[in-house]
């Protein structure tokens, strides 16, 4: 009787060693078509920041626009992003010279069956270093993730991005989406050398040079951020909410918006910006390997100490 | 079923708890009525943030009283301040204004990267053009 138990509980919850790994997982997410409506729902130690949009993804390609207004949208697809605001279209398009899909630090430790949106659906715990790090909901019919939970290292959801809306199939009104040609970067041979090779289950891919620095990506197989180097000063986006933190190696700008961190500090190095998707535990880990902030110049702290 | 009303606002706010964040979410899931007013409350949002910033008429602006400075200074102590901030101000006029890394085209660029990580397209889009949070 106990055997049979155990037969059955193998059927339930499907060990290890049996199921599909990350990288598999996301490789057929990607041919899936489908439409639908995002929610990101993110808890930051900056406040929770969210954000809803239309999404799209067919032919290899992803669009996300704002409600019914498509004037304004993004296109994200095969090494190209484009952005479109009214009449102004901006691409940057980039090639790759180490893909390093390599998601090995990423353990299946769980698949469940489920439901989600009426339809069935696998539901796939992923650990990182033993710590159960993302849930992923799996559409079974189309093999699209329709939702990922991303936790931080106590446990704690980081960010929540879930489908509210599904529609399954082929998207045929993306014509208006496609991608504006654009000179593709191409990758340097040399990083700059202040910057780790690795970091914390990261690996350094590619770095591509700047008008005045450069970027270097990063990427454990699913979290990936750029690490940026330049002697200009670092402005943020416009509607960032900026906040300055502290911490016992220095102080770093921070913002965080549903779904993404940006960090900028000077170091000895120059100025520097980490851009990315990490959870905030990653991002902490991560700044610890980098170059470390200096303090604000002479001239600086006497026109702070003057005039604020 | 009750729907969340004001608290779709304070949700887009980011002003929520995260237990109150788990119960909007978790009831979106299930309700239409609360995804389109959610959705009709961002494009709301959107719309304002697009309008451009208007001066205020130099006349409706309220004059700051002025308060003047002690008067017990040392001359030194003013001597030296006035050739610091000589110094700073020549140094501002000779000094070019350094430009400025923009991180939106960064971002755009990482994000045109991370695309050719397997699958990850969907999973990494974010959309800057309507954040819910300011």
């Amino acid at each position: 009787m106990n055997h049979l138990a155990a037969l059955l509980a193998s059927f339930l919850i499907v060990p290890t060693s049996a199921v599909a790994d990350l990288g598999g997982y996301l490789e057929r997410s990607a041919t899936a078509e489908f439409s639908g409506e995002q929610l990101i729902a993110c808890d930051t130690p900056d406040g929770s920041r969210d954000s809803l949009f239309e999404i799209a993804q067919s032919g290899g390609w992803v669009v996300v626009w704002n409600g019914a207004d498509v004037d304004e949208r993004i296109a994200v697809g095969s090494g190209v992003m484009t952005t479109v605001s009214g009449d102004q279209v901006v691409a940057s398009a980039v090639e790759a010279s180490d893909l390093g899909s390599d998601s090995a630090a990423y353990v299946v430790a769980e698949e469940v069956p489920t439901t989600y949106l009426g339809r069935d659906a696998l539901e796939v715990t992923i650990e990182r270093d033993g710590v159960e790090r993302i849930n992923l909901t799996i559409d079974i019919g189309t093999d699209a993730v329709v939702r990922t939970e991303v936790f931080d290292d106590d446990g704690n959801t980081y960010c929540d991005r879930r489908l509210l809306s599904f529609t399954p199939g082929e998207v045929t009104d993306l014509d208006s989406v496609e991608p504006i040609d654009a000179e593709p970067a191409t990758p340097i041979d040399s990083a700059p050398a202040e910057l780790p090779e690795t970091t914390h289950g990261f690996r350094l891919l590619d770095t591509y040079q700047l008008d005045e620095g450069t970027l270097s990506y990063y990427s454990d197989g699913f979290f990936s951020f750029g690490a940026v180097v330049t002697g200009r000063p670092v402005g943020f986006e416009e509607a960032a909410e900026v906040v300055v933190v502290e911490t016992e190696t220095g102080r770093y700008r921070r913002s965080y918006v549903a779904g993404r961190v940006t960090v900028a500090w000077a170091s000895a190095s120059g100025n520097m910006a980490l851009v990315g998707d990490l959870p905030p535990d990653l991002v902490e880990d991560v700044l610890s390997d980098m170059p470390a902030p200096v303090g604000t110049g002479f001239f600086e702290r006497i026109w702070s100490r003057l005039f604020g | 079923m009750s729907h969340l009303d004001e608290l779709l606002s304070v949700f887009l706010d980011g002003e929520t708890t995260p237990a109150e964040s788990a119960r909007v979410t978790g009831h979106l899931a299930d309700c239409e009525r609360c995804r389109r007013q959610l959705a009709e409350l961002n494009l709301a949002r959107a719309a304002l943030r697009s309008l451009p910033t208007l001066e205020l008429p130099v006349a409706l602006v309220v004059p700051q009283e002025v308060t003047p400075l002690a008067r017990r200074r040392s001359v030194w102590v003013g001597g030296a301040a006035a050739v610091a901030a000589a110094v700073i101000t020549i140094a501002t006029i000779v000094t070019p204004p350094a430009e400025t890394l923009d991180l939106s085209d960064v971002s755009r660029q990482i994000g045109a990267r991370s695309s050719l990580d397997a699958g990850a397209a969907s999973l990494k889009v974010v959309a800057p053009l309507a954040e819910a949070t300011e």
